[in-house]
């Protein structure tokens, strides 16, 4: 009759394929008695058999080259294979956090001078339009706010506003 | 007559293209018991090229009393133990246990059915239940049932006499069956072989 640390190094073995008969026969007498042993029996062939089932991970590539390129260090090497890019990025983790902080408080405080700037920028140029006016003495100041809204050139305005065209006025200046 | 033997002699006379040839032919293994180790890539990859650069420093010295394939796994053995205690970034961000990251377990999340074998998640998740054995039994199965070494080359890989290479192999099983069971959706009376 077997023991029981008998029947486990059997066991391991049996999943192999690599028992005689007598010791098979062994075994299963063994395991018939025995509760632990069938079910040490069933684990190792329900595990093997999903161990088997296990894909190999794949090698990174330029593995082998990074190798040579350590143990023959005068070895010219690809940049491309040089490159741990799984080390690269797992170092750079760390550095991509640190930017992206920068980029969040950075892009807060521009939103924030930026409305400042169209706030300053709309003031100047209803002082600019104003100041139009008071130079033609004529005009509203709506009309000269929505010619300064629609990126009209300051000779536009001053033309609409004076009641002549800007090629008049060119014309004018070239008869002189 | 060991395989290998053309080549190691090669190499050890200095040939750089036959110690390339010997790391393309044995670095997927080399990877792979890497992986299992460290649990992510990243790590694993630099444990690999450890272990074949004290290979290649080891070259000279090696006899050939046993083959070079044993001799190898010796070193990437060893190399994995010394390996073990250091923590790196990567390893850091995937040793977080399962209970932590809200009760997700990557044995759970495994993809059902047929596709199961041919997944990536299916390896996370035999690598992750064998990272959960003691490094005596995980090595054991390690190189039985993943690497396929026989009984006599693991015992002489290990240093240790066949019998406890036997025991530790059957035990390592054992307690790895009902953590695949439950990844698996294994019955409890028989295993379906399948995710049902």
């Amino acid at each position: 009759m077997l023991t029981c640390e008998t029947a486990e190094s059997l066991i391991a073995r049996e999943v192999d394929g690599l028992l005689r008969d007598d010791e098979s026969v062994a075994l299963d007498a063994h395991a018939e008695s025995c509760g632990a042993c069938r079910g040490l029996r069933r684990a190792n062939l329900d595990v093997a058999r999903a161990l088997a089932l296990r894909i190999d991970a794949p090698v990174p590539g330029g593995f082998a080259a990074r190798v040579a390129a350590r143990v023959h260090p005068g070895e010219s090497l690809g940049w491309m294979d040089a490159i741990n890019w799984r080390r690269w990025t797992e170092w750079m983790l760390p550095v991509a956090a640190a930017l992206l902080m920068v980029a969040i408080v950075a892009g807060n405080r521009s939103a924030t001078t930026a409305t400042g700037d169209v706030e300053v920028a709309a003031s100047e140029s209803t002082a600019a339009a104003t100041d139009i006016l008071a130079w033609t003495g004529e005009g509203d100041a709506a009309t000269a706010l929505s010619a300064l809204s629609a990126d009209v050139s300051s000779e536009d305005v001053l033309a609409q506003m004076l009641g002549t065209s800007a090629a008049g006025t060119e014309g004018q200046s070239d008869g002189r | 007559m060991d395989p290998d033997r053309e080549l190691v002699d090669r190499a050890r006379d200095g040939s750089q293209e036959a110690f390339a040839d010997l790391v393309r032919r044995y670095q997927v293994r080399v990877f792979n018991l890497a992986r299992v180790s460290t649990r992510n890539d990243a790590d694993a990859e630099d444990l690999a090229q450890e272990i074949f650069i004290r290979v290649h420093r080891g070259l000279r010295a090696f006899r050939g009393d046993s083959a070079f394939r044993t001799w190898l796994y010796r070193i990437a053995v060893n190399a994995s133990r010394t390996q073990a205690g250091r923590p790196s970034l990567f390893g850091w961000f995937r040793r977080v246990e399962p209970e932590e990251v809200g009760g997700v377990d990557p044995l759970q999340a495994l993809p059902a059915a047929d596709a199961v074998e041919d997944s990536v998640a299916y390896r996370e998740a035999i690598d992750h239940a064998l990272g959960r054995l003691s490094r005596d039994l995980r090595m054991a199965v390690t190189l039985r049932d993943i690497d396929g070494l026989e009984y006599r080359e693991i015992a002489e890989v290990l240093g240790v006499p066949i019998g406890t290479v036997m025991s530790r192999i059957s035990r390592g099983r054992e307690k790895l069956r009902p953590i695949l069971a439950e990844a698996l959706g294994w019955t409890d009376g028989a295993r379906s072989g399948r995710a049902e």
